[in-house]
Formats: structure tokens, C-alpha cells, sequence
């Protein structure tokens, strides 16, 4: 277990930049769409978003390493493009709620977001993203073939990366400003736009 | 509408504002062309045309009207001569393999946003072009650090070669046909949303994806030869940017919809153009909330909200456009740190009138763009003359 730990470590500290970048576009616009005034509204959504993460993150490391020991494959490119539709569907009403705020869609689905704890599913369809470093992870848990290697390997790589998303907390302070909340909305739809495009690409062969 | 209170010049205040104008656009227009005759009288009717519109510029104070009319002659002019020369130095239009593995590509400062991060990370021009070549990466580098001193956020009214398309089309037609007295505001922060994104994504994929994807001008400039599927999609994408947010948008709300609505340039220039310390600035004394400027304003600078607190929005393009229509003269150019009283567009006086805000920056973005413009407009009016001798577009 040590040995994964150290792995992981060093891999998420050696990639760390680039999973920024992977969960900038998805985190930075929910932390700048909506206001968020004092300490705990502005920590929530992202405690949300690392328990989606977490709990993807937890998902792949263990069954990649079952996977290894020799059973099924873990993401297919349809179990992605499926995360990511809906990640594209979740990040469009997130971003046209703003946008659009008289459109009857729109009003319904600014309830509908807060029950749903929008930032976890977030962090969790995100999670299943097969970026470069998280494959890198993946493989090494696979040839591994262990559930309890796979379980702490991915754990360590996660507490790592997040060390990395923690200065985009910070952006909650600017959503104070209304124009930023809309710069937060449209990027929102901007990004869900992308995404649908990813998940239908993955989708239709 | 009331009629409107433009602040010109006085005779003798233009004609010196003009004539210093005239010799230096003389020394850096034609100078630079004493080899070629062809050049030089080309350069000499358009430093005419460029005098006669500076003239009318400062006697009228109609800043936009003028700026309007130069900025759409350097945009169409942009499109006639960037065309041919593809046609005359490659042989073709369509970005071929070949000319990307070459590095072939000329730069537009569209790109300059998404080149920042990679260049700074991992030392890498994620763009195919020659760093010192015509329109290669340190010259168009040069030409907007240069602009934005001078002009700051008023490149996109005086020294983009593409924001001239969309004032050119917004001005067609005599009367506006969609309204925009319903119009979602919220829509102005697109382009820095789609700033934010294509940085982010152009960074991840060492790539500058609105170039791919995005861009409406690929459309009029040049696009990468569609060999598959997906790049049949790009291209169309741009086709149908360029036609909606170029063509048929303004045109339908007078309003230059791509500059204000969807540019991720302008966003970026936004925000570094603040390093120009002119602004354009609303007199709470003088406005009575009329709102004529929140209805006229091309890029969707003045809103309602902002009106309310006598500002305009970070958007602004310093276009004049306000300022030509407010019936009260309440919106004027200024000078960071002077107050509004200090420089008054009425106060009597020679000096006075050359040195007010609105003379000098309108003073320093003429020169820049004639500078920039001269080289494209002159080429354009040699290629007519030989289109009318020879018909043929093309030089060679």
C-alpha cells in the first residue's frame, strides 16, 4: 500500500497542473455562477464537487484494479459518453438558468439544481473523465491487479490533485459581482456545449 | 430624437490638428515607399483620404461618423488584399498539410490569448507560423503591445482589421429591423466566458481551438482544406458564425453583435487595454438618464444599470458613437485622473482645444490606423488599376 501511496504522490503532483485544467472549466464557472457570501457557502460547493470526485475516483481505482486481477473492462467509451451527456445536460440548465432567467425551463431548473446537490454530480461525471494523468493512474492500478491497491492508489491521487483545485475556491469570493456570476453562467453553458459534442462523439461510432 | 450638442473644433484648431496629422502620416505612409512609384502614388491618395476624413473628424467633433467610414474602407480593404496574396505567394486559399508543417500560416492577434499559458508553461508557440515573417508571431506581438498603449481597449473600433466587417454591415440598411428593447443584456459577458474556456482548452490541447473551431473570419481569410468530415464541420461552422454574427446580425439590429457579443479578443482587450489611460466618461451633472446611449450603443457597452451609475461597461470600444448622439454632450472622452470639469469640451482657447482628451486620443488612433491601414489600402486601390489594364485581380 505504501508503494501505491508514493506512486500516486508523485503522480499527482507531477500532473497536478493538468488535472486544474481538466476541472477548471466545470469547477471555476459553479464557484463564479452564483453569489456566495461568508466561508461555508463558499467551501460547500466544493466539498460537494471532491465527494463526487472522490466517490468516482474510489469507483474507478477499485474496479480497474478487479479489472486487472482479470474481469471486465472499466471505462468504455460509451460509459464515458454517457457521464458526459449528462455532465453536458447538468452544466447547460446550470448555465441557462442564469442566462436566461425568464425562460420557463430556466425557472424550473434553479429548484431543481439545489435539491439535486448540482456540485456532486458534477465532481462525479467529471470524475469518470479519462484524462491523460487519470489514465497514467488507471494503468498502473490495472497491471497491478489489486481492489485495495486500486482503492489507495486512487485515494492518494485524489487528495493530491485537489490540493491543486483549492485556489479555485478563491473565485467564490467574485461572484459577489453580478457580472462575473454571468461570465460563470455562460462559461457553464459554453463548457456543456463541449461536452455533449465529447459524449456524442464517444457515443456514435 | 433632440438634436444633438457634437462638440467640434474651431477652423484653426482642426486645420493644425490636421496638418500635424497630415506630415506625420506623410513621413510613415509614403516615406517607407520611395522604391515604388506604384506604391508611393497609392500611399498618396489614401494619405488624401485619410487627411480629408481627420479634417471632418476634429471640425465636426462627429467622431464616429468619420471613424465609421475609415475603419469599414480598412476592414474591406483587409479582406481584398489578404485573399490575393494567399493566391499570389501559395497558389491557394485553403490551408494545405503542407503549409502547416511549413509554419505557413500567418498570425492574427485573435490567437494572442490562447498563446499566452503554453508560451509561458512550456515555452511553445502552439501556433504555425514563422516567429519573424510578415504577419508571423513577433511582428503581430509588436503591433498589439503598440495598440494597446495607443488605443487600449479602442482597437476594436480603430485598429482591427475584422471589426470593420461588422460596422460596415451595421450600417446597410437606414433603420433597425429587430429591436433590441428586449434584449438580454447578460449576453455582453459571453465573450469572457469564451475567453476563459478557450485559454483553459487551448492549453490543454497545445492547440488554439477557436482558430479550429470557432472563428467567424476564417470564413473571408483562410481556413484549412477540408479533407474529412470534421473539418467539413469546421468550415461550415465558420460559415455560418461569420454569416450570423458578421452579416445578419448587424444588419437586422445596426449593432456590431460580433465585436460586442461574442469576441474573445475584445474580452482579453478589456482587460489589458485598461493600461491606456483614456476612458469614456458620463457626466452625472449633465445626463438625465435618456437612455438614447443604452439603445445606439454599437457593442453593448452602456446598459440601463450602468447608465443609473453615470458609467459605461468595461466593454467599451471607444467607437464615439454615445457621444454623437447624446442630446445633452453628458458623454465625452477623458483623461485618467482629471476630473470632468478639467477638461471641458467648450472652454475657449486654442491650446486648450488641442490638448482636450477627445483631440488627443482621436489624434493618436487616426495615426495608428493609417499606419496600419496604409500598407493593405494602397495595395488594394494598385490592384484595381490592374484590374481595370489587365483584368486580373492578381499581380502575378
Amino acid at each position: 500500500m505504501l508503494a501505491a501511496a508514493g506512486k500516486a504522490l508523485l503522480l499527482g503532483l507531477a500532473t497536478g497542473l493538468f488535472c486544474l485544467g481538466t476541472c477548471a472549466p466545470v469547477l471555476a464557472p459553479l464557484m463564479l455562477g452564483e453569489e456566495r457570501k461568508g466561508l461555508w457557502p463558499l467551501l460547500l460547493p466544493f466539498l460537494q464537487f471532491s465527494l463526487g470526485r472522490l466517490l468516482a475516483y474510489a469507483v474507478v481505482g477499485a474496479v480497474a484494479g478487479w479489472a486487472g486481477a482479470g474481469a471486465a473492462p472499466v471505462l468504455t467509451p460509451r460509459r464515458v459518453g454517457a457521464s458526459f451527456l449528462a455532465l453536458a445536460a447538468l452544466m447547460l440548465l446550470y448555465g441557462l438558468k442564469g442566462g436566461f432567467p425568464g425562460w420557463r425551463l430556466c425557472r424550473l431548473a434553479a429548484p431543481l439544481l439545489a435539491r439535486l446537490r448540482a456540485p456532486f454530480w458534477f465532481g462525479l461525471l467529471l470524475g469518470f473523465n479519462a484524462c491523460p494523468p487519470f489514465l497514467a493512474a488507471m494503468a498502473d492500478v490495472f497491471l497491478h491487479g489489486h481492489v485495495a491497491y486500486g482503492l489507495a492508489f486512487f485515494l492518494v491521487f485524489f487528495l493530491v490533485t485537489t490540493l491543486f483545485l483549492l485556489p479555485l475556491v478563491l473565485l467564490g469570493r467574485l461572484s459577489r459581482y453580478l457580472s462575473l456570476r454571468a461570465v460563470g453562467q455562460w462559461a457553464a453553458v459554453i463548457v456543456g456545449v463541449f461536452y455533449l459534442l465529447a459524449g456524442l462523439r464517444l457515443l456514435i461510432p | 430624437m433632440p438634436r444633438t450638442l457634437i462638440c467640434g473644433h474651431s477652423r484653426s484648431a482642426s486645420i493644425f490638428l490636421t496638418t500635424v496629422l497630415f506630415f506625420m502620416m506623410a513621413f510613415l505612409l509614403v516615406g517607407g515607399n520611395r522604391n515604388n512609384a506604384g506604391m508611393m502614388q497609392a500611399s498618396l491618395v489614401y494619405l488624401v483620404f485619410m487627411t480629408v476624413l481627420a479634417y471632418l473628424l476634429f471640425r465636426s467633433g462627429r467622431v464616429h461618423r468619420y471613424r465609421s467610414i475609415f475603419f469599414s474602407v480598412y476592414a474591406i480593404a483587409f479582406v481584398l488584399n489578404f485573399i490575393p496574396i494567399l493566391l499570389e505567394t501559395r497558389g491557394h486559399i485553403a490551408l494545405t498539410g503542407r503549409d502547416i508543417a511549413n509554419l505557413d500560416t500567418p498570425l492574427c492577434h485573435l490567437t494572442i490569448p490562447m498563446l499566452i499559458l503554453p508560451g509561458l508553461v512550456y515555452g511553445v508557440l502552439i501556433f504555425p507560423t514563422k516567429l519573424f515573417a510578415n504577419m508571423g508571431f513577433y511582428p503581430m506581438l509588436f503591433l498589439w503591445l503598440g495598440a494597446t498603449v495607443v488605443l487600449g481597449k479602442g482597437w476594436c473600433s480603430w485598429g482591427c482589421f475584422y471589426g470593420g466587417l461588422d460596422e460596415f454591415f451595421s450600417k446597410l440598411l437606414p433603420k433597425r429591423i429587430v429591436s433590441s428593447r428586449k434584449f438580454n443584456y447578460s449576453l455582453r459577458w459571453f465573450p469572457f466566458a469564451l475567453l476563459l474556456v478557450i485559454v483553459v482548452w487551448s492549453f490543454l490541447a497545445l492547440d488554439p481551438v477557436y482558430c479550429g473551431w470557432l472563428c467567424p473570419f476564417k470564413a473571408v481569410t483562410e481556413f484549412v482544406q477540408p479533407t474529412n468530415w470534421l473539418i467539413w464541420v469546421q468550415t461550415g461552422i465558420f460559415v455560418v458564425l461569420f454569416l450570423g454574427l458578421v452579416v445578419v446580425l448587424p444588419l437586422l439590429m445596426k449593432r456590431r453583435t460580433q465585436c460586442g457579443l461574442f469576441c474573445p479578443f475584445g474580452a482579453f482587450q478589456s482587460f489589458v487595454g485598461l493600461a491606456n489611460p483614456y476612458r469614456v466618461r458620463i457626466d452625472k451633472e449633465k445626463c438625465n438618464q435618456c437612455g438614447a446611449c443604452v439603445d445606439q450603443c454599437p457593442t453593448f457597452a452602456i446598459t440601463r444599470e450602468t447608465l443609473a451609475k453615470n458609467k459605461v461597461s468595461i466593454t467599451c470600444a471607444r467607437c464615439g458613437r454615445c457621444m454623437e448622439i447624446c442630446p445633452r454632450d453628458a458623454i465625452q472622452f477623458s483623461l485618467l485622473g482629471v476630473p470632468l470639469r478639467g477638461h471641458d469640451a467648450r472652454k475657449p482657447g486654442f491650446l486648450s482645444e488641442v490638448f482636450r482628451p477627445d483631440s488627443l486620443f482621436t489624434f493618436g488612433a487616426l495615426l495608428f490606423g493609417a499606419v496600419i491601414s496604409g500598407g493593405m489600402a494602397a495595395q488594394v486601390l494598385l490592384r484595381f488599376v490592374h484590374l481595370a489594364r489587365t483584368g486580373s485581380f492578381l499581380f502575378r
